[in-house]
């Protein structure tokens, strides 16, 4: 009887999960005529061809755009790792009340609607001459990412023991030094968790993306919804598109699938 | 929460050694590169924007005018801002949906292996794919005319609902769309914390005569309710953001605005009709009630969140 109701659940959350993505693959292979059909009778690949390189009609390959959508995901990644990592350290290690406050501080930050910070952060970004550039994107991914990032590595380093670093001081190793050397190595899959998340995150963003790319900095999301206009939608080319940028988001999955679950699970058990 | 154990230590450790506070000098070190960005990048936007909604600041024309209250009295008649509210409240309703079946799904498989490899590898397909590409899929499913959804619904009823037009039934087919995508996602919180349960406390059950749903109840139930309570607190901030969807389902609010949330709304005021004073106020409106809410569900929770021994 338990097995029962075991291997329904696990069927019927897979049936669930996957019915819509089986009929994104079926609908993206479907010729004009098979459009619907939940066996499609014609198969054609000519929608993968022109988004893998580009086709007579004007739309363009997709790769110019995955590498925009990778070029600001690393930028914002190094950033978010170069501030979050040694600041999560700080609230870890050193709690007082002043560094209980700021690190509350950034949660009730988190909270607020991105899109009331849209405005006055795109006014900014104008004002410097940065709409429509790397830095730009980036400029606004890294502060949304920096709390995150602050989040995940506190979650490692409070699991780290303490002994570590205090045996490291009283050989007569620096705090920089111990931090570089010990604590570092030790949280490395920490780390990777909170680079992937953050990652993920630039690479699927799509409000600020859609704003602030005009021309030169388009990223993938932007690309994929630029095949629905107000005119027609090109469903098969865009779920193709669709489908081609989550492959390398599965690869990332395979490499770092273990300590994904550790790192989002690690916080909310903790609150 | 671990903030508060550290108030209490603070406390305590009145005569500081000198090595402690060299130790507290680099801690705000390493804290304090966060800090400049926290002034330029939240606390700088949020000046400006508060500002910007008592002036009448439109991108189009180049004079910004004090109108002190205006905004705010224009706000509290706008019957759209009315219709957006109720529209962003009904986003609410998947949060008890996909909590209530990710804690079943995850009861039934968090002591079977390969169903935990299953929810693994499934959770985070929806996850990584942009919410474009969901929202395509979703508009793909619903379609009236080729729709998977209708030709299974036509099969039980003659006049299935038409999910794109119907602004009743679009936001009916945004609630099933968040509830799918975070089944998958919640399950894994839950399996990491019902593994996280100590064996000893159902065997103890077991002694006394309790039954597997009085453990359910009186175990289960009670010792996630941190992961519970966790769960609420960013699925509402994320139900009441609710934006992505409605742009790509409803381009224009839907009819009568019946789909349009307070985000979508604020989006629309900002950079389709450029009147960024007003949408800066709804803004701060709606900020505050985000606000309120969240410390409401933090005060509500002392009275039935675990807090440990």
């Amino acid at each position: 009887m338990k097995r029962i109701f075991l291997w329904i659940s696990i069927a019927l959350i897979l049936l669930w999960t996957l019915l819509p993505f089986y009929s994104l693959i079926v609908t993206s292979i479907a010729a004009s005529g098979s459009i619907g059909e939940f066996f499609p009778k014609n198969v054609t690949f000519e929608y993968y061809r022109a988004i893998l390189f580009g086709d007579e009609s004007g739309s363009k390959s997709i790769w110019s755009y995955m590498l925009n959508s990778v070029i600001i995901g690393s930028i914002s990644t190094v950033v978010v790792l170069l501030v979050s990592v040694p600041a999560a350290y700080g609230f870890s290690r050193w709690r007082s009340r002043t560094s209980t406050n700021i690190y509350l501080s950034y949660f009730v930050l988190r909270m607020l609607p991105p899109i009331a910070l849209v405005v006055p952060r795109l006014v900014i970004l104008g004002r410097l001459g940065l709409i429509d550039t790397f830095l730009g994107l980036a400029l606004i991914y890294i502060p949304t990412q920096i709390p995150l990032g602050i989040w995940l590595m506190k979650g490692f380093f409070d699991g780290t023991p303490k002994e570590l670093e205090e045996n490291a001081w009283v050989e007569g190793a620096g705090v920089f030094k111990t931090f570089w050397k010990i604590i570092l190595p030790i949280n490395g899959s920490g780390i990777a968790v909170t680079a992937v998340f953050v990652f993920i995150y630039c690479y699927i963003e799509f409000l600020y993306a859609s704003l602030m790319g005009r021309s030169s900095v388009i990223t993938l999301p932007t690309y994929i919804a630029g095949f629905s206009t107000p005119w027609e939608i090109r469903f098969q080319l865009m779920l193709a598109a669709a489908l081609i940028s989550i492959l390398p988001m599965i690869i990332l999955f395979g490499f770092a699938q273990r300590y994904i679950v550790r790192g989002i699970t690690g916080g909310a058990l903790k609150y | 929460m671990d903030c508060m154990n550290a108030r209490s230590k603070d406390k305590k450790g009145k005569g500081k050694s000198k090595l402690e506070r060299r130790e507290g000098l680099a801690g705000l070190l390493f804290v304090s590169p966060t800090i400049i960005y926290f002034i330029v990048f939240f606390l700088l936007p949020l000046v400006v924007c508060v500002y910007a909604s008592f002036t009448n600041w439109n991108i189009l024309s180049p004079n910004r005018i004090f109108v002190g209250t205006l905004n705010y009295e224009k706000l509290f008649m706008d019957p759209k801002f009315w219709k957006a509210l109720k529209n962003t409240l009904f986003m609410l309703i998947p949060i008890p949906i996909y909590i209530t079946f990710a804690l079943l799904f995850a009861y039934a498989c968090h002591k079977n292996i390969l169903g935990q490899k299953v929810f693994r590898a499934i959770y985070y397909l929806p996850y990584i794919s942009s919410i474009v590409a969901l929202t395509l899929i979703w508009m793909w499913l619903f379609n009236s005319q080729y729709g998977l959804v209708n030709s299974f619904l036509s099969l039980f009823v003659d006049n299935p609902p038409s999910w794109l037009s119907d602004p009743f039934w679009t936001k009916w087919m945004i609630v099933i769309m968040i509830s799918w995508k975070l089944i998958g996602f919640t399950s894994i919180y839950y399996i990491a914390a019902l593994k996280s349960i100590p064996k000893s406390y159902y065997e103890a059950a077991q002694i006394d005569g309790a039954g597997p749903r009085q453990q359910f109840f009186k175990i289960t139930l009670p010792l996630i309710t941190p992961t519970t309570f966790y769960l609420l607190v960013i699925g509402m901030i994320g139900s009441l953001q609710t934006f992505v969807e409605v742009q790509m389902f409803a381009p224009d609010g839907g009819r009568g605005y019946g789909v349009g949330t307070i985000v979508f709304y604020i989006w629309q005021k900002a950079f389709s009709s450029s009147q960024m004073g007003y949408a800066c106020a709804i803004a701060t409106v709606f900020g505050l009630f985000i606000l309120v809410v969240t410390v409401v569900q933090f005060t509500v929770s002392r009275k039935w969140v675990f807090e440990g021994d």
